[in-house]
């Protein structure tokens, strides 16, 4: 009985879906995708901190933008769901994020797949200048040929293309921090921590 | 509701131990294991701080170590100090003796070791005379067998060829405190560092190289942050980070800096006119006596303004540094090979004393002009025994007819037993041995193959047939071995008994803590084989134990104004070091030297209250010292500077703190330290193999870019034997104290 | 309120105790997680700025890293093959009392027996390496 329930409503998802996956990626499409996101998310101030960070720009000097990065989420369910009830409502208020909670899952979650869209080469650094022995070394243990240690990129490379507050003190950040305090975000947009 | 990270811990941490009493937990029982059944006193055997450590001994075995907490570093070690046991059971240790034959270090009996050497020193002196034999001893040998070795070469066999390695260290401090003072060593103690209100240190990275002396001036900085720290380093090393003021002067033109502040001293009103119209005659360069105006038009041509020009230090800086040492209420100084290690040496040194005269910051409590010593016995075995070929036993001189006589008559030995020329001096001596003119040498707890300056040349003189050295040595992969023509097993560090004496007068026991191994013997066995062997006098020798020489060397000192007669092995296995002069057993050792009431070599009812009595008036002396280049300018075919030094993690050449894994990783190989701008101009990044290039020979350093040196400047440290930088060090002298310039040497550089 | 703050306490803990000792049996089989690393790779701290900045930075500032009491003479070496077993949590009667004796025998003359100087003085936090000479911008929190 529970189960044909199940069935009928996977079925109900699939065909909602399909629909949605169509209307929405067509409409999705017309914009860009910062602007796609900044349309649930208020995240004006991580944008503010990509472009002073390192992952600005590509090597191609062309515009990084979220998707590149974090995964592109479409839950035709919830979206068709929050289109409805928030369409442009902006429900992720900075105020409210805990971001040393989100780094930390960052750093659990595996995006090595999304890095290495660009950073295809572990041996070489973005502009093709070979890494240190150090990173060399760590990138063979990632790899599983040297020892054991961290799986994910963000394990080791953390604050790449944001920085909170909590973490400008850190003298590894001292460049990215200084060019945040350069150039300030708007007062109005400045995110929570 | 919200858990602190520091409850959590708090209730971790004592949940844990609950658990550790619980369960078997690996690292509790580990440690256990190695809970020392017993601890025996020692001295720690790197730095010239000299530090007190505790050796834990189990089952025979030293297991660990910790600090004394009754000596002058109250408990505290640096990171060698705390990692020291490995050493002890290296791999590495030479444990039998070796005779070189065909090229190749063959083990051989003690016997005929001794036998081999016994006859090459035999024949040398028999076809060439006495002065063709050389003792080369070490800041890091026994005082007694410092002592010994100085009395047989010098009465026993007639050669006055008595060196050590602190020649290269030590010597031009000696220069500078003699010419100033008339006595040799420091006139205040550690425990100024306690009461300073103002830290003046130049050319020392005394982070680095007297980490636990640096830790007792943080820890004065942190307790009082105006507590005021200058640091005059071209680097921009570890100790900058708690200075006040960092200095970072074009290399060698320190002289200039610090007559410059002396200038400004004198222009503020800042000196102290009772104390130096009193106490300080004022000296011109060639020894002519003069008065204070004198002075002062010496020193126009030091205006903060010509001292820019001269040195790249803003005016306003030289100025600003010059009123914190003068207004302070007590200033001590501190310096090291940065400055001693220099063709000005003993200039050099001459001027911050200037600087103390003349403000009056000596002889109270605080202030005081402190030298550092590099190696753990520089101070008390070499420079107070007198090993050196110009001197004799507590601060006397070879070439003075009544120095000798007076010695020889405390010896017992018959008038002109000891020869009236000075031997020959570290470099001068071989220089000789690579020319075969010195024949035979017996080398002490040293590595000159590693230390020696522009060593090549050396080299090439090790490896001859005509010449002979033996080496006693506890380390099979000390650089030296590789030249020697008979190896023979030293006990090490805490294997034997006897004596350390640190930089600040301070007179240590090493007791012996654990029997040596293998065949190995303490050098004093050694050195008394070989005098019975090479028949000398039974009446210099008169010694059955290492407590008979230091029994002897308290008599023979007592006459003089370094008087430890007071300082009895019975007290030194009670305390934790005294400093001399000490003459009765009732006395507390000395912390401040001439000053009425505090040195027990002025009378008490003397009538000023300072008195230096190393000058026949009682004044020490401002000298004129001009500013004077280095020995090798930089220039358009070298147009850089290559300075070389230390790092925290190794000790001189290495032997030791290669033995120790973590301190071998930390720094397992010898690099080249660029300056960012340098860098850039020359293509260099992190991690390069740069090529040095001296006038001397060329080798490749990986680089390490960073803003710790000037533009123009880089250094390399000297640890690595595996690229030994002292291939591209020049070997020129200061004429006073013929001690090399290590410091300074015009290179080029270029990326691989 | 309070009962629900107690249990919580206790429950981290219990937690971290865990924690403990998982780690503490990790060590004992030197089966850290670590990269393997020639001897002239680097030091502790080159890597360990990078990828956890904060304990580096914390150390950099204290006390330790003024005076240059460097990783290893109190953690070993990560593979075992240092001169004293590595822990991640170092054993206070083996570790700190080469330094710290008279500061823990006075402390047990006031306070008792307790081996664990850290559960009173966190490694890496303010108390033991407290700011040497300014207010230590790694600790605001």
């Amino acid at each position: 009985m529970k189960k044909s329930y199940l069935v009928r409503l996977s079925g109900m998802a699939a065909v909602f879906g399909l629909v949605m996956a169509i209307g929405g990626s067509a409409s999705a499409a017309d914009r860009p995708p910062v602007e796609e996101c900044m349309r649930c998310h208020d995240v004006k101030q991580y944008q503010h901190e990509l472009k002073n960070s390192a992952h600005a720009f590509d090597k191609d000097k062309k515009e990084i933008s979220c998707e590149q990065c974090h995964v592109f989420h479409f839950s035709p369910l919830t979206s068709y769901y929050a289109r409805d009830k928030y369409f442009d409502k902006k429900i992720f208020e900075p105020g409210t994020f805990d971001r040393r909670q989100m780094q930390k899952n960052a750093r659990q979650t595996d995006l090595t797949a999304k890095c290495q869209e660009c950073h295809k080469d572990l041996t070489k650094n973005v502009k093709g200048e070979p890494v240190s022995l150090i990173g060399s070394l760590a990138h063979e243990a990632f790899l599983g040929k040297n020892g054991t240690t961290r799986k994910t990129c963000a394990g080791c490379h953390i604050n790449m293309a944001h920085l909170p507050d909590f973490d400008k003190d850190l003298m590894i950040n001292a460049e990215f921090a200084k060019k945040l305090a350069e150039n300030p975000a708007p007062a109005a947009e400045k995110g929570g921590e | 509701m919200k858990v602190t990270r520091r409850e959590v811990l708090k209730t971790a941490a004592a949940a844990s131990a609950l658990a550790a009493i619980g369960g078997p937990l690996t690292t509790v029982a580990k440690a256990a294991d190695n809970e020392p059944e017993y601890w025996v006193k020692s001295v720690c055997r790197f730095c010239g701080t000299g530090c007190g450590v505790m050796v834990g001994i189990k089952g025979r075995k030293v297991v660990t170590v910790k600090g004394d907490p009754n000596n002058h570093n109250s408990g505290f070690l640096c990171l060698k100090g705390a990692l020291m046991p490995p050493i002890v059971y290296s791999k590495d240790r030479v444990t039998k003796p070796y005779i070189r034959k065909n090229g190749k270090l063959e083990p051989a009996s003690w016997d005929e070791a001794m036998s081999l050497v016994a006859s090459k020193f035999k024949a040398s002196i028999r076809d060439h005379g006495p002065t063709s034999v050389a003792y080369y001893g070490s800041g890091q040998a026994l005082t007694e067998e410092s002592y010994l070795a100085n009395k047989i070469w010098k009465a026993g066999l007639g050669s006055n060829n008595v060196e050590g390695n602190p020649r290269l260290c030590m010597a031009s401090a000696v220069g500078g405190y003699v010419t100033t003072f008339g006595k040799d060593e420091p006139c205040g103690s550690y425990d100024d560092i306690d009461s300073a209100t103002c830290f003046f240190i130049i050319g020392s990275n005394m982070s680095e190289c007297h980490p636990i002396l640096f830790k007792r001036v943080a820890a004065r900085k942190q307790a009082d942050p105006t507590v005021k720290v200058i640091v005059v380093d071209p680097r921009k090393t570890n100790t900058a980070r708690i200075a006040d003021e960092h200095v970072p002067f074009k290399p060698g033109t320190d002289l200039a800096i610090l007559n410059s502040m002396a200038y400004v001293i004198i222009q503020e009103e800042l000196d102290n006119q009772r104390f130096h119209n009193k106490y300080v005659t004022f000296m011109t360069n060639d020894k002519q006596k003069v008065d204070f105006d004198a002075y002062m038009k010496f020193l126009e041509d030091y205006t903060p303004e010509k001292a820019e020009k001269i040195s790249g230090v803003p005016a306003d800086q030289i100025r600003r540094i010059a009123l914190m040492f003068a207004e302070a209420s007590a200033t001590t100084s501190f310096w090291c090979m940065g400055l001693n290690q220099r063709i000005r040496g003993v200039w050099a040194n001459n001027l911050v004393s200037n600087l103390h005269l003349l403000t009056g910051h000596i002889g109270k409590t605080g202030a005081s002009p402190f030298s550092l010593t590099g190696q753990p016995n520089a101070c008390g075995g070499v420079r107070d025994t007198g090993s050196l070929c110009h001197l004799l036993p507590a601060g006397r001189l070879i070439k003075k007819p009544e120095h000798r006589a007076k010695l020889e008559e405390q010896w017992g030995l018959k008038p002109g037993t000891i020869a009236p020329k000075p031997g020959l001096h570290t470099i001068a001596l071989w220089n000789a041995f690579s020319e075969a003119k010195v024949k035979a040498m017996f080398v002490v707890c040293s590595n000159p193959a590693h230390s020696l300056p522009n060593v090549n040349i050396y080299l090439e003189g090790m490896k001859r047939k005509d010449n002979f050295m033996v080496l006693s040595e506890p380390f099979m992969d000390a650089e030296t071995v590789k030249y020697c023509d008979v190896l023979l097993p030293a006990a090490f560090w805490c294997e034997k008994r006897g004596t350390y004496g640190c930089s600040e007068r301070r007179y240590s026991l090493l007791m012996k803590s654990v029997e040596p191994m293998g065949e190995c013997k303490p050098d004093f066995d050694i050195l008394m084989d070989f005098a019975k062997r090479m028949d000398v006098d039974p009446k210099v020798i008169p010694f059955e134990t290492i407590d008979d020489v230091w029994n002897e060397w308290r008599e023979v000192s007592s006459v003089t104004p370094y008087n430890f007669m007071g300082i009895t092995r019975a007290r030194m296995e009670k305390e934790s070091g005294i400093l001399w002069p000490c003459p009765t057993e009732d006395h507390p050792g000395t912390k401040i030297r001439y000053v009425r009431g505090q040195d027990p070599n002025i009378p008490k009812d003397y009538k000023n209250k300072y008195h230096f009595y190393g000058k026949k008036d009682g004044r020490a002396v401002i000298w004129f010292r001009p500013y004077k280049g280095a020995a090798e300018e930089p220039d358009a075919d070298y147009p850089m500077v290559l300075t070389t030094g230390r790092v925290i993690d190794h000790w001189h050449t290495g032997t030791m703190t290669m033995k120790v894994p973590e301190l071998r990783r930390s720094f397992p190989k010898a690099y080249v330290e660029v300056n960012v701008e340098d860098a850039k101009a020359k293509g260099i990044k992190n991690g390069d193999d740069v090529i040095l290039e001296t006038r001397r020979d060329t080798m490749t350093f990986q680089a390490r870019v960073s803003d710790v040196c000037r533009p123009g400047l880089v250094f390399v440290p000297w640890y690595d034997a595996n690229l030994l930088i002292n291939k591209l060090t020049l070997n020129a002298f200061d004429k006073g104290s013929k001690q090399p310039e290590y410091k300074i040497c015009a290179i080029r550089i270029k990326k691989a | 309120m309070k009962r629900r703050t107690t249990i919580t306490k206790t429950l981290a803990g219990i937690g971290a105790a865990f924690c403990f000792c998982f780690f503490a049996t990790q060590v004992s089989a030197v089966s850290v997680k670590h990269l393997k690393a020639p001897d002239d790779a680097a030091d502790c701290y080159t890597c360990h700025q990078k990828v956890t900045p904060r304990v580096a930075q914390n150390w950099y500032e204290s006390k330790h890293g003024v005076a240059l009491m460097k990783c290893f003479v109190c953690h070993g070496q990560p593979d075992g093959k240092g001169s004293i077993p590595f822990a991640v949590v170092p054993d206070a009667r083996s570790v700190c009392r080469k330094c710290h004796e008279p500061a823990m025998l006075r402390m047990e003359k006031k306070f008792g027996i307790d081996p664990n100087c850290y559960a009173c003085h966190p490694f890496h936090q303010n108390s033991m390496h407290h700011d040497a000479y300014k207010k230590s911008i790694s600790k605001k929190e």
